[in-house]
């Protein structure tokens, strides 16, 4: 892979419209790492708030999401037109190549439905 | 080599100490059934740490003829911009350093077709027509030779070898992969080698069943490989550098009982048959156990000579360094000790792989947990774990019903080994780390 990015929805379309009608969700800022295991993921978002009656609410941790990538991605139900890449400046290891130099990037994306952690 | 390094340094600097180590590897890997890769590599390096004025300076070189007097100055140079610590080197020791066999004959002589032939064994033994098989054999044969200018000197040899077999099944748009490994300073018995491949197809064909997982606060057992989550906070918060820097949990609490009073966590450098075993750490400090926790109390912490230094306490003889970059804190063989004889002893042949350790009789709904996805993301020193599980199967009326998948487990180490619900007859060595699997209770699984 080289750049690999989540390609940007309407322009205009912010990341409040995104958050308008949701009652009760999680907004999932930054990135502690993650890793996939054949169809399976696990994310730790660097931190987060919830989201409640449409507006950003208190902070919270431990921010795990889990599921199965394709069923996940499937669940998108809407992309806002606010794309920015992600600078990370990572590299892929995959086959013995690293450090190639990789980067992503992605607009504010709503998965309508995900699993998140348990309670601790 | 390191000889003359010091001695240079005796004229020029402070204090020096220094470790030069030579690795040779040997590796094998089947891709898909078949030889896909052999090769031998060789590296040698040498890393100096020297302290000046007060302040400590590190340099590192794998130049096959190292210059000691370019070494030295680059590691001076290093310490005008060091941190200022006031490290004592330990002195030559007047007692004899502890003997522990780490040099194995068998596996420093096994030829590159021995270690093909033990992988095509496993490939041939694992092979099922619906799935494939990876193996790989690394061995490792190594040289350290560590000393210091307040005149302690040790070398000693070493051995190594890792075994890994994984089978993967692709069956629709399920993929299953089951995975084990062997790893010791002896080459593997035959012993071994059957319960790599007893505990394979035991995981293997209790997971081509998949079942709904269940959803609660439950039982739930984690083998020694699915510990992993629970082993790592622990492992992070008894590290004397968390403690210093105020990020540990266990801070403060030595002899504070904290977890189940049977449970006992030792590091222990002395275990023998083990590749992380040898007589002094790497900034040669006599290796001795350590009494991480101790009947579910605090015991000690690890320390480096320089995290010693910082606590005002004495280095536990965990320091590791690389040829760049100078020493950290490094655990040796940990090993879980649990009650009285319970769990079995290490050291013995491992026993049949029974999934559950004979923890799941009693079970009326529950997990085995084998493996979680994204463990060591996060806020790991906290004790808080969230993860989907990697591999693990539902327990019904006390049997394994099948493998559950699009679950999550979650908990707290610190509180979930407050109580140990039971304890297996699986314990095994796992890489470096000596356990059998515990059952804990309260353990919050979510599914979707």
């Amino acid at each position: 892979m080289t750049n690999t990015y989540i390609a940007p929805g309407k322009a205009g379309v912010g990341f409040n419209d995104l958050i308008r009608d949701i009652k009760l969700g999680v907004y999932a800022c930054g990135a502690f790492g993650g890793q996939t295991m054949l169809e399976n993921f696990s994310f730790t978002a660097g931190w987060g708030y919830m989201i409640r009656d449409g507006q950003v609410a208190e902070l919270v941790k431990d921010v795990v999401l889990a599921g199965n990538l394709f069923q996940t991605l499937d669940r998108i139900d809407h992309i806002a037109g606010d794309f920015t890449w992600n600078q990370m400046g990572g590299g892929c290891g995959k086959g013995g190549q690293f450090p190639l130099p990789v980067t992503e990037g992605a607009p504010h994306v709503r998965i309508e439905e995900a699993l998140i952690g348990g309670d601790v | 080599m390191i000889d003359r390094l010091l001695e240079t340094a005796r004229r020029k600097v402070d204090g020096a100490d220094a470790l030069w180590r030579r690795e040779e590897q040997t590796a094998v890997a089947f891709e898909s059934g078949r030889l896909k890769a052999a090769g031998i590599s060789e590296e040698a390096g040498l890393n100096l740490r020297v302290l000046s004025q007060g302040r400590m300076g590190v340099a590192g070189t794998t130049a096959a003829k190292p210059d000691p007097e370019a070494l030295l100055e680059r590691a001076r140079a290093s310490a005008e911009l060091g941190e200022a610590v006031d490290l004592a080197f330990p002195k030559a020791g007047a007692a004899s350093l502890p003997p522990i066999p780490t040099y194995f004959d068998r596996t420093a002589n096994a030829s590159l077709d021995d270690l093909i032939a033990l992988g095509r064994m496993l490939v041939e033994r694992l092979a099922r027509p619906d799935c494939q098989i990876n193996v790989s054999v690394e061995r490792e044969v190594d040289e350290t030779a560590v000393g210091n200018t307040a005149g302690a000197r040790s070398e000693y040899r070493g051995t190594g070898i890792v075994v890994t077999a994984d089978v993967t099944r692709i069956a629709g748009d399920d993929v299953l992969m089951v995975y084990d490994h062997y790893v010791g300073a002896d080459m593997p018995s035959d012993g071994d080698l059957e319960a790599l491949i007893r505990s394979i197809e035991t995981r293997l064909s209790a997971a081509l069943t998949i079942v709904t997982p269940p959803d609660g606060s439950l039982p739930v057992v984690f083998t020694p490989a699915g510990l992993a989550a629970v082993v790592l906070p622990l492992e992070q918060a008894l590290s004397g550098k968390t403690v210093l820097q105020g990020s540990s949990p266990l801070a403060g609490k030595v002899g504070a009982v904290m977890f189940d009073e049977r449970l006992s966590i030792i590091d222990d450098p002395l275990t023998p048959g083990r590749p992380a075993s040898r007589p002094v750490d790497d900034e040669c400090v006599p290796s001795r156990a350590t009494g991480l926790v101790e009947r579910g109390a605090v015991g000690r912490f690890v320390y480096d000579l320089e995290t010693a230094a910082r606590a005002k306490t004495q280095s536990t003889g965990n320091g590791r360094r690389g040829i760049f970059g100078k020493p950290h804190i490094g655990y040796t063989n940990v090993l879980f000790r649990i009650g009285d004889g319970m769990g079995g002893r290490h050291g013995v042949p491992r026993p049949t792989p029974d999934l559950g350790g004979g923890l799941i009789a009693d079970l009326d709904d529950g997990l085995i947990v084998d493996d979680l996805i994204g463990v060591g993301q996060g806020n790991v020193i906290s004790g808080a774990f969230s993860h989907p599980v990697g591999l693990a199967y539902r327990v019904q009326r006390g049997e394994v019903t099948g493998r559950v998948k699009d679950a999550a487990v979650a908990g707290n180490a610190y509180d979930l080994l407050k109580r140990i619900g039971g304890v297996g007859t699986d314990g095994r060595w796992l890489g470096s780390r000596w356990s059998p699997s515990l059952l804990l209770e309260g353990v919050s699984v979510a599914r979707r």
